[in-house]
């Protein structure tokens, strides 16, 4: 008979939820938010930002963190909620630009959606699922507003599409050390689910 | 160095744009990247470049501001020598010019102009009460709020990281960056993560022991400084309105651009 996993101790201590998410897991997604904001700010900073390591590195990090994130917190509707906290806190407090909001949000609607497709967050792999997809659908999406922006001189678009599909080479190999760190964590006792 | 930024915020001398509602703000930001993305004549983007630099310049931080232009002329020469060079190496792929770059630099000109003053002109205090103010579920301001409490911490752990790389021999530099990225994977990123996983754990199992939910936490607590919608924010929103209807005025009458493709078709 298989051993049934253990609940986290908040899931115990709530079980009449009002909520779909618990507080530790909203405080999960706040946590995970700064940090891979943090990671990946101090990792341009100290690369450079146009060095082309620093792009995929900058971009590995943050979709490891996000792997990490949507293994801990599996509710969905996590990944879209985790987009908007982001885009919310870079505008207001670092800088972050009002027209990223669409192609972020539509990658995440997008990503939730074909893990929905897969049978949901809590199915073995997607989370990995759906962290792909918004990857590469924000990045395209990043790209046609990018089209939007520069729509006068087209030629502009070659750079901005090398550095993207760079971005997107980064985010790609995150996907792979994120399951990797997933397992570490899960051997660790750290990640239950 | 949260106590050194809250110093460093409070000692700054108020401009006029401190006083406006962070909401404000967020319209005038939404409105301005809006409208200079509809809009392509160069008489427009000018028009917008004007009323956003005055907007800016209330910031009165001018070096703030002259980083993020020198930022903005550095990539976009990159970016402009990166095409020529394409197109001399490929003759096929498209060249540019400084003629056709002068409306993209304008429109990222303008949403810089208006972020920077939203961005670094809010203390963090006076943004979680904006965040209440704004009215948003539960399950958005929390996150929100753990964030924003939490880059100050998080920067400190950062920052003793890289003091133990330091210590350890390995300096976070651009050459180690693009030698050693492996290294620095594993020397930066494994401790944050541990740090994270063992922050949320402690912090979400507090708020839980605390009855934060969606009915107890936000309806009950009230902000210390309560922000308010003011005359002047309502003045402020109807000026950025009338700079907008002002620059597309500009479109229709200045520019050969036909208003109906002055949007999205206007690539000439």
């Amino acid at each position: 008979m298989p051993i049934p996993p253990v609940p986290s101790p908040p899931a115990l201590l709530s079980p009449a939820r009002t909520l779909r998410w618990s507080a530790h897991d909203l405080v999960v997604l706040g946590v995970f938010s700064a940090a891979a904001k943090l990671s990946t700010l101090v990792v341009a900073l100290a690369g450079g930002g146009i060095n082309p390591v620093t792009l995929l590195l900058k971009n590995l990090i943050f979709t490891t963190m996000l792997v990490v994130m949507l293994y801990k917190v599996r509710t969905p509707g996590t990944l879209v909620l985790f987009v908007l906290v982001n885009m919310l806190v870079s505008l207001l407090l670092l800088g972050g630009s009002v027209t990223l909001l669409p192609s972020m949000l539509g990658g995440a609607l997008l990503g939730e959606a074909a893990a929905f497709a897969a049978g949901g967050l809590s199915r073995p792999w997607g989370p990995v699922l759906a962290v792909g997809v918004y990857d590469l659908s924000s990045k395209i999406l990043s790209l046609g507003m990018s089209w939007l922006t520069l729509r006068e001189s087209p030629g502009m678009l070659v750079p901005v599409a090398i550095i993207v599909a760079l971005g997107y080479a980064g985010s790609f190999m995150g996907l792979f050390s994120g399951v990797r760190a997933v397992r570490e964590l899960r051997h660790a006792g750290i990640v239950r689910s | 160095m949260q106590a050194s930024s809250e110093a460093s915020l409070s000692s700054s001398a108020p401009f006029p744009g401190q006083g406006l509602d962070v909401r404000s703000r967020m319209t005038v930001s939404v409105l301005a990247s809006m409208v200079t993305i509809a809009l392509a004549a160069p008489e427009a983007q000018l028009v917008l470049y004007g009323m956003s630099l005055i907007y800016a310049l209330t910031m009165r931080n001018l070096r703030m501001l002259l980083i993020a232009y020198a930022a903005l002329l550095l990539m976009a020469g990159l970016a402009f020598a990166c095409v020529r060079g394409l197109h001399a190496l490929v003759p096929a792929l498209p060249t540019v010019d400084f003629g056709s770059m002068l409306v993209p630099f304008l429109r990222l000109a303008v949403m810089i102009n208006v972020v920077l003053p939203l961005a670094f002109s809010s203390r963090v205090q006076n943004l979680l009460n904006a965040l209440r103010s704004l009215r948003l579920p539960f399950c958005v301001y929390l996150p929100a709020t753990v964030m924003i409490r939490f880059i100050p911490t998080f920067a400190q752990d950062i920052r003793q990281v890289c003091d133990t790389m330091k210590l350890r021999g390995f300096r976070l530099s651009p050459r180690n960056c693009l030698l050693h990225p492996v290294l620095v994977f594993r020397f930066l990123f494994i401790p944050l993560l541990f740090r994270s996983l063992r922050s949320s754990e402690e912090l979400g199992i507090a708020a839980e022991f605390k009855g934060m939910r969606a009915d107890t936490a936000c309806m009950r607590a009230r902000p210390y400084r309560a922000s308010r919608w003011t005359r002047s924010d309502t003045l402020f929103v109807l000026a950025a309105l009338a700079a907008a209807g002002a620059a597309a005025l500009c479109q229709i009458t200045l520019s050969d651009i036909p208003p109906g493709r002055g949007g999205m078709g206007g690539m000439h």
